[in-house]
């Protein structure tokens, strides 16, 4: 049974991994942009806000959000803050050289809520900027 | 002996002169309804804030001649100047000696001398001098009298351990010594949907901000959420201090404006209804409907907003928002106890502050615009 579990969650890294890394490759317009940074890291995120609309109470959804590393040093997630417990996060990697790309994952539970609900994450990275939002929001319903 | 129960029963009344004090102090005393409305309509000039790096989730404050601009997620303090030009940016979030180590701000409050005080999401209170150095960091004492296995099936509304602060719905106020916080319950027993709630909730909690305790609760909601169930998912408050004793409160759905003491015993009353006001909200049973009920009929129905006293002009403002589908919302400005204004501004607009010769109004940092409006005025007295 353990190594079931272990199989599915090693299956189930690979699966965001790749759906993250899949999706930027085929992204020419951001590998450009790493062109014209001076000598730092810069985040750019692809997606900043997912709204799921409708969703069951006592689930759990997720949204993922693309960015990539548009400088030209390395980028470094240092920290990833969800603003309710109620949230998980998953990084597809938190070291992303000049170029390359990473994905956030945020996982939220619906248990106990309803109606209109919004959580934020912030995003701590090693850029002049150092922190960016992303959000999800949905309606819980019975 | 003899003495001693006189003592004893002179003591028991004025006790129970004092409970019924608080409980019928708003309904007592004559409701001034003066209206002389001297300004039909003001002249708003419109600019933007200088684009910075934030989340666009915070709040706008005025001191002094700068435009502060506090952001809830990064934990940054933007300082512009009265056109809304950056000066700096401050403090941000992490673990440096003049970092905010919370992950959020749930509330700030710019203290009369210039300092700053942020609310964490755990009681965790930071305090920072006008430098934006910190200078002290500590936990709310709420001083409970009970445990929260006994209030569990025991509710006392009087006891402080019942309450949680409203952060976000309202301007937190300070003076020199307190912080006063608006309160609300979320008992199982002891909520707004409950029979008593109306009656005996207190609403306001007085903390002194330099120990972080809470030295007493106090304040009820006003005599239409005893007659109204609809109201009760509006139960709370919005409140500005006029001065060291007096304290000006207005509720969301009561168009009375309540001037009371720091010991919450009435001064005076009055007001006037603001202007194409729905208020027929939905009735509801379950507390757990509280918070989706409240989003809804927050969109669309009628309700007060906020409440400021403007010192440098001695003027209350007190802001509204109109049902349906209207494009403005109201201001409604009084004199001493005098309507002398109920002007349309733009949706979701409050005051931030006056900067001679303008009062400045904004809805804040928008996220999906991602830029920050203001708008300013002058009045004509």
């Amino acid at each position: 049974m353990k190594t079931m579990i272990l199989n599915y969650s090693l299956l189930l890294g690979f699966v965001i991994l790749f759906s993250c890394k899949g999706k930027l490759k085929s992204n020419s317009k951001i590998l450009s942009l790493a062109a014209n940074s001076n000598n730092m890291p810069i985040l750019t995120l692809l997606n900043k806000r997912i709204e799921l609309g409708k969703v069951k109470k006592d689930s759990s959804v997720t949204g993922k959000y693309y960015f990539v590393n548009t400088g030209t040093k390395r980028l470094v997630i240092e920290s990833v803050n969800p603003d309710c417990t109620c949230t998980g996060f998953y990084l597809t990697k938190n070291e992303i050289e000049s170029g390359d790309t990473s994905c956030l994952l945020l996982k939220m539970s619906t248990k106990n809520k309803e109606g209109d609900i919004h959580i934020n994450a912030t995003i701590n990275a090693n850029t002049p900027t150092r922190f960016y939002k992303v959000s999800l929001s949905a309606e819980v319903i019975n | 002996m003899k003495y001693l129960i006189v003592i004893i029963i002179l003591l028991i009344q004025l006790s129970s002169c004092f409970n019924k004090t608080h409980d019928r102090n708003l309904i007592e005393g004559e409701l001034i309804s003066k209206v002389n409305l001297k300004i039909g309509k003001i002249s708003l000039d419109s600019f933007y804030l200088d684009s910075t790096s934030t989340s666009f989730i915070g709040t706008l404050h005025v001191y002094h001649d700068n435009i502060i601009m506090v952001d809830n997620q990064f934990c940054w303090v933007f300082r512009f100047d009265r056109n809304g030009k950056l000066i700096s940016r401050n403090i941000g979030q992490g673990d440096g000696e003049s970092e905010l180590p919370c992950r959020k701000i749930d509330a700030y409050v710019l203290l009369p001398n210039g300092e700053h005080m942020f609310f964490g999401p755990s009681w965790d209170v930071y305090i920072f001098d006008s430098n934006f150095i910190k200078i002290a960091d500590y936990r709310i004492d709420w001083h409970p009298r009970g445990n929260k296995e006994y209030v569990g099936l025991h509710p006392d509304p009087s006891d402080p351990i019942m309450y949680s602060a409203t952060f976000g719905l309202q301007q937190i106020r300070a003076d020199k010594k307190n912080v006063y916080l608006p309160l609300y319950s979320q008992h199982n027993l002891f909520n707004p949907i409950v029979e008593t709630y109306s009656k005996q909730a207190r609403v306001i909690g007085e903390m002194d901000f330099k120990t972080g305790d809470v030295t007493k609760i106090f304040g009820r909601l006003s005599p239409i959420y005893q007659q109204n169930k609809s109201v009760r998912i509006f139960s709370y408050l919005h409140y500005d201090l006029i001065d060291d004793d007096e304290m000006a409160i207005t509720y969301p759905v009561d168009s009375v404006i309540y001037i009371v003491s720091r010991n919450f015993s009435l001064k005076r009353k009055f007001g006037s209804a603001g202007k194409s006001m729905s208020m027929n909200y939905q009735v509801i049973k379950e507390y757990n409907k509280i918070s989706s009920t409240w989003s809804k009929e927050s969109k669309s129905k009628g309700y007060y907003t906020s409440i400021d006293f403007v010192k440098q002009r001695n003027l209350l403002f007190r802001s509204y928002q109109k049902s349906g589908i209207s494009l403005v919302d109201g201001l409604q400005i009084y004199k001493f106890d005098e309507l002398i204004a109920d002007v349309d501004i733009p949706k979701k607009c409050k005051i931030i502050g006056y900067i001679k010769p303008y009062f400045y109004i904004s809805k804040g940092p928008d996220e999906i615009s991602g830029n920050t409006k203001l708008f300013r005025f002058q009045l004509p007295l």
